[in-house]
């Protein structure tokens, strides 16, 4: 955190430098101008004219590295993306940014904590007979057509043998649903019910790629690292895994949200095949991502001293890959803390603490 | 590029990579701010030099990336807040190759121009 708002703010400085520069050019040069007999007006225009363009003031930002690429090149001299707050900031801006080009955050909230807020909402009737069981008839071809002409609900579809679901017409009471069912259809078993829809997101699928996240990480952390597993190694690697699982979790949310909203989600989720592909899918993109974060994570996580948890610098391989069983290629990074050497090969990996380049065996 | 002064004959354009001669040379005088540099270039040459007074300043970093010349703040003549660049010692060895390098170059023209 702190390298990335020094860098930020050295590349801020820059940038109010040209700022004032520019600034105290044009008063002065208005200031004689007034002085020659012009009025203030023309002479701030005429001060800006002499000036030149807005290039130069670009160019002059591009030499003093205060546009982007300077931005980029003192992140570099910074060492920010060394920095442990780097990924945990990125990950949160991620987060952060899905849900603001979500169409529904509050949802994606929900989905996430749980339903904390919000109302249900009587999305459509459910009408069933009483007693209906396997044993039972079911409803009957002649009281599903004198279903589908009542006054009270329209849109009736057959939902398995004995319940039928449908579109309840604007301020109608269940009570009046009811009545017009058994009178039409003559059966006094029939009744009806709120089907309700929970606002949120479904992160079912999103919350096995969290668990497998976790175990992956879990996995990894304990049978490949240093056996001397440090407290900070593990508040670390549980942090990170949290952060990348809920950040696929969001982007799950947000894709469920916008292919819902897509031209043809209507008629894809009509059948259940196409609703599977269409899940299937969106859970292979969803794992994927997760895939690709977790392989990040970890990477960057072997590149890191186990005592201080700052990226390793100064790679050196030494020996040879063509000899792999007398000179195996060995290679040597370094912690700036100064608490040790990671030293890696081909099978095997130790980071030996308390050595710096300038004592023990790899001393020249 | 040139422009038409007030009695009519055209300003000349300068030629790329002289700008930096020109402002090393008017620092020899002391510490300059930006303005004050561009003035002064102006009085030297007579308004000769059409150059916008904004492309001093890509000129001014560059040199000071370059290490031949440093800035530091400081209180102009209108008790203002300013940045008064000077020159470092390696601009001075730039500058005496600079001007070392024009004097051959003007020797060449000349010569040329003479015998053509």
């Amino acid at each position: 955190m702190p390298r990335l708002l020094s860098a930020l703010n050295e590349w801020l400085e820059r940038r109010a430098r040209m700022r004032e520069e520019r600034q105290f050019h044009l008063e002065r040069a208005s200031a004689d101008l007034r002085a020659l007999g012009l009025t203030a007006r023309e002479a701030k225009r005429m001060a800006r004219i002499r000036f030149g363009s807005r290039r130069n003031s670009q160019t002059g930002l591009r030499e003093l590295g205060g546009d982007l690429r300077g931005l980029a090149n003192l992140f570099r001299a910074h060492r920010v993306a060394a920095s442990l707050w780097f990924q945990p900031i990125v990950l949160l801006a991620a987060g952060a940014l899905i849900f603001a080009v979500s169409p529904s955050p509050r949802e994606i909230a929900e989905g996430l904590l749980g339903r904390t807020f919000g109302a249900e909402v009587r999305e459509a009737v459910a009408l069933s007979v009483y007693g209906a069981g396997p044993a039972s008839p079911g409803i009957t071809l002649t009281e599903l057509a004198s279903l589908q002409s009542m006054a009270t609900v329209t849109r009736v579809e057959s939902f398995g043998p004995h319940q039928v679901l449908a579109q309840p017409v604007k301020g109608i009471t269940l009570a009046a649903i009811t009545s017009e069912a058994v009178a039409r259809t003559g059966n006094r078993g029939f009744y009806a019910a709120w089907i309700l829809r929970q606002p949120g997101i479904d992160t079912t699928a999103a919350k096995v790629v969290w668990l497998l996240a976790a175990l992956y990480g879990a996995f990894f952390l304990y049978s490949r690292l240093h056996r001397r597993v440090t407290l900070p190694w593990l508040l670390y690697a549980g942090s990170m895994a949290f952060l990348h699982s809920a950040v696929s979790i969001v982007a799950w949310a947000l894709a469920t949200q916008l292919w819902s909203r897509a031209p043809w989600s209507g008629k894809s989720w009509q059948t259940p095949t196409t609703a599977g592909l269409s899940f299937s899918l969106l859970a292979v993109i969803c794992l994927l991502v997760a895939a690709v974060q977790c392989r990040y994570w970890w990477l960057d996580l072997r590149r890191r001293c186990p005592v201080c948890l700052d990226r390793l610098l100064l790679s050196q391989t030494q020996g040879d890959a063509s000899r792999i069983v007398l000179g195996a290629a060995i290679t040597e990074s370094v912690c700036a803390q100064g608490h040790g050497i990671l030293i890696e090969s081909r099978w095997s990996r130790d980071f030996r603490r308390g050595h710096s380049l300038f004592s023990g065996p790899t001393c020249v | 590029m040139s422009k038409e002064r007030q009695d009519g004959e055209a300003s000349i354009g300068l030629l790329q990579g002289t700008l930096d001669l020109l402002v090393l040379r008017v620092l020899v005088a002391g510490p300059l701010h930006g303005y004050a540099i561009a003035r002064r270039l102006g009085e030297l040459s007579d308004e000769w030099f059409s150059v916008d007074e904004g492309s001093l300043y890509p000129c001014l970093y560059r040199m000071e990336k370059k290490g031949w010349i440093r800035s530091e703040t400081g209180r102009s003549e209108n008790n203002r807040r300013a940045r008064f660049y000077s020159l470092t010692k390696s601009g001075t060895e730039r500058l005496e190759a600079e001007q070392e390098g024009w004097r051959r170059f003007q020797a060449a023209m000349g010569r040329v121009l003479r015998r053509a």
